[in-house]
């Protein structure tokens, strides 16, 4: 009894600990979001590792993306302006702007994990070029925000990283987002080389998203699409790492990473509004994936630790895919309808006026 | 001189229709697939080269930007933002008067396809069908009211009272966007968009008008230029325009040959005897009337006061010949 109550026990503290994931959020809250206070964990001073991972992390530079770009037709699609968010309130698609807003968030819910409050720090921002200055994380309306302005056309990495030590283990969270300053009408621009995505070599873990081919600087991820990352540390690829993925509504799928460090994912198509009349083909869904690795006894600076267990989290977004919502057989139908009818119309009509040989007789004697 | 006067003659002479039939195939692969050669006449071409042609397109169509703009919030739009509208206008006009409504007779690829299926109904012996007078006269009023309708209902849209949904309306009806991009091989713009009320009736009715298109310009010449908004747009901006189409009534001989070769079924060309500008709202400026009058000097056409085509008696019998024996 007393083992089963330990069991539980554990079960518990390593579910917390698995639910306590932090990730970056592109997704402002909404009106109905609670920010959750900030609660204290037992860790290294996280002003000085935090500063040493950073540095770390700088460091290291930039990597010329060694992932394979997904092979696939040109996704590009037209922005449509608008967009829909799970409050169904309209927002401004952004990808065009170069001023983003990030915010931290933590559980593992994709729709509604809380807004985090009362963090510190600053986020690592990484661009094609390199390192840009750090930005410093700042409490805005009672949640953790940051606010980035990107320079350049391109898609950048933010990492926000937390350590925790628990009974002599290192936990150790990185959250990452990917940030795209994007376009539908580049001009005169590499889309292919602008469009690359960046590893970052001081990572202890970190998620990469293929890109897929012809991705330029604006595509939707849409539901129904396969989603391709690769796992790295430090910029080198890892096998048997844990990855999840949660869907909108909360649905998993996890898989491990094969021998490349790559995992595959299908969105699956989550969206069912309660009538047709609900449904916004550019709503906004989020998804999650989390990776996690777990090494053995290692000493990192000098500490010591009986294992570290490292999370590392990536968000992103996809839309009702246009296969939910476009009807060939409709278009095609009316269009031959329309054809047919007017051909037939047309040689009726051209019929009727042919008037029929009609003898006429005339008699001569009358 | 002599040179120049054996040019001119040259010209006059031309066989007009294979000139035409080459002049356009070549606006044709430039306009739908230049794209692919990095070539980009930017967002405010006079002609329907579709934006929706995204991989391919050489240019745009100044339509879409024009409605794109029109739908503005109203605050960006009468603010200095606005000066994107009168520079993009400005753009498009100094391409419309370069060649006034030859961007239709010559350049649209829209128009193209028409002549191209006119073509193939020719092959098939079919007789063509044309517009009594009567309708001739109240369908011509189509097009003002398509081209009121562009304006009036992105401006709609940007003073909120209409939904985004209906945006660049008469894209969703023009046969441009589900037609063009087919030769890139793009098949997205023939379904139907069911994620709203609006889309599936836009779309719908953009599809039905493609099988109306079709069918239309089997039996009747340049079917969809009678009720184009462009063409609309052209005719009340070509005060200014380079090239002109001319009448010296005192030279013509009322035959009627201009009337019964123009494709948009023209009678004031030939009836009109005075007026020396002789280009109508309906105009494509393909200039068959020219090729086919037989009085010299009667009908020409001209760049900057320059003529450049004129009737001739010898490019007539020229011509003429040239069509009989085709038609042997």
């Amino acid at each position: 009894m007393k083992n089963v109550v330990v069991l539980l026990l554990f079960g518990l503290m390593q579910m917390s600990v698995q639910s306590e994931v932090f990730w970056l959020s592109e997704t402002p809250p909404s009106k109905k979001a609670t920010a959750l206070k900030k609660e204290p964990v037992a860790s290294v001073p996280q002003s000085e590792h935090a500063g040493h991972l950073h540095a770390q992390l700088a460091a290291s530079g930039v990597a010329a993306s060694g992932v394979a770009a997904t092979a696939g037709g040109k996704k590009h699609t037209h922005g449509g302006g608008a967009e829909v968010d799970a409050d169904g309130e309209v927002v401004a698609d952004n990808t065009h702007s170069g001023k983003k807003q990030l915010w931290l968030r933590r559980g593992d819910d994709a729709r509604a994990a809380a807004y985090v409050s009362g963090m510190q720090g600053s986020l690592i921002l990484l661009g094609q070029g390199g390192m840009l200055p750090e930005v410093t994380l700042a409490d805005e309306k009672d949640r953790t925000t940051v606010k980035l302005d990107l320079p350049e056309l391109g898609f950048y990495n933010a990492y926000w990283v937390q350590r925790a030590v628990h009974e002599g283990m290192l936990h150790v969270q990185i959250a990452k987002a990917e940030v795209l300053h994007g376009t539908c009408c580049a001009k005169d621009i590499d889309e292919e080389a602008v469009g690359k995505p960046i590893v970052n070599r001081a990572a202890e873990l970190e998620l990469v998203r293929e890109h897929y081919s012809g991705e330029g600087l604006f595509t939707r991820i849409v539901s129904g699409d396969t989603i391709n990352y690769t796992v790295l540390s430090r910029g080198e690829p890892i096998a048997g790492a844990k990855v999840t993925m949660i869907s909108h509504k909360g649905w998993r799928n996890s898989q491990l990473s094969d021998a490349q460090g790559r995992v595959s994912f299908t969105l699956i198509r989550d969206y069912y509004p309660p009538s047709w009349l609900d449904f916004k083909k550019r709503f906004k869904q989020s998804y999650l994936m989390t990776a996690e690795l777990e090494l053995p006894e290692l000493t990192v600076e000098g500490a010591t630790y009986n294992a570290a267990h490292y999370t590392a989290t990536l968000a992103g977004n996809y839309y009702p895919s246009p296969y939910d919502y476009r009807s060939y057989a409709w278009g095609l139908g009316i269009a031959l309808f329309v054809i047919v009818f007017g051909g037939v119309s047309i040689y009726l009509y051209r019929r009727r006026r042919i008037k029929p040989y009609q003898e006429v007789r005339v008699d001569a004697k009358a | 001189m002599l040179r120049l006067e054996s040019i001119r003659t040259a010209v006059n002479n031309v066989q007009f229709n294979r000139f035409r039939f080459w002049l356009q195939l070549f606006f044709f692969v430039l306009l739908v697939y230049g794209g692919y050669l990095g070539i980009e006449l930017g967002k405010s071409l006079p002609t329907f080269a579709c934006g929706y042609n995204k991989e391919g397109r050489g240019g745009m169509c100044y339509l879409m930007t024009l409605q794109h703009q029109m739908e503005w919030p109203w605050q960006k739009l009468f603010s200095v933002a606005g000066l994107t509208v009168l520079s993009t206008f400005g753009i498009f006009y100094l391409w419309f008067i370069a060649l006034n409504k030859g961007w239709c007779g010559f350049v649209c690829p829209v128009g193209t396809i028409q002549d191209w299926i006119t073509s193939l109904r020719r092959m098939t012996g079919i007789r063509y069908s044309r517009y009594s007078w009567g309708q001739f006269q109240w369908l011509a009023q189509i097009k003002y009211v398509l081209l009121a309708l562009m304006f009036l209902i992105p401006l709609a849209i940007g003073g909120g009272w209409f939904q985004k949904d209906l945006k660049s309306p008469f894209c969703m009806i023009c046969p441009g966007r589900t037609i063009i991009p087919l030769f890139s091989a793009d098949f997205s713009q023939l379904s139907i968009d069911f994620s709203s009320k609006t889309n599936m009736i836009m779309t719908g009715l953009g599809l039905a008008v493609t099988g109306l298109f079709f069918i239309g310009s089997f039996v009747k010449k340049r079917f969809f230029c009678f009720y184009c908004p462009m063409g609309a747009f052209h005719y009340l901006l070509s005060k200014i325009a380079l090239l002109r189409l001319k009448k010296d009534g005192s030279k013509c001989t009322r035959c009627g040959d201009c009337f019964r070769v123009c494709d948009q079924e023209i009678k004031v060309i030939a009836d009109d005897v005075t007026q020396k500008e002789i280009m109508t709202d309906d105009c494509i400026m393909c200039l068959k009337c020219v090729a086919a009058c037989p009085e010299p000097g009667a009908l020409k056409a001209t760049f900057a006061g320059i003529p450049i085509f004129a009737s001739t008696e010898e490019g007539f019998i020229k011509r003429m010949n040239k069509g009989c024996s085709d038609g042997k």
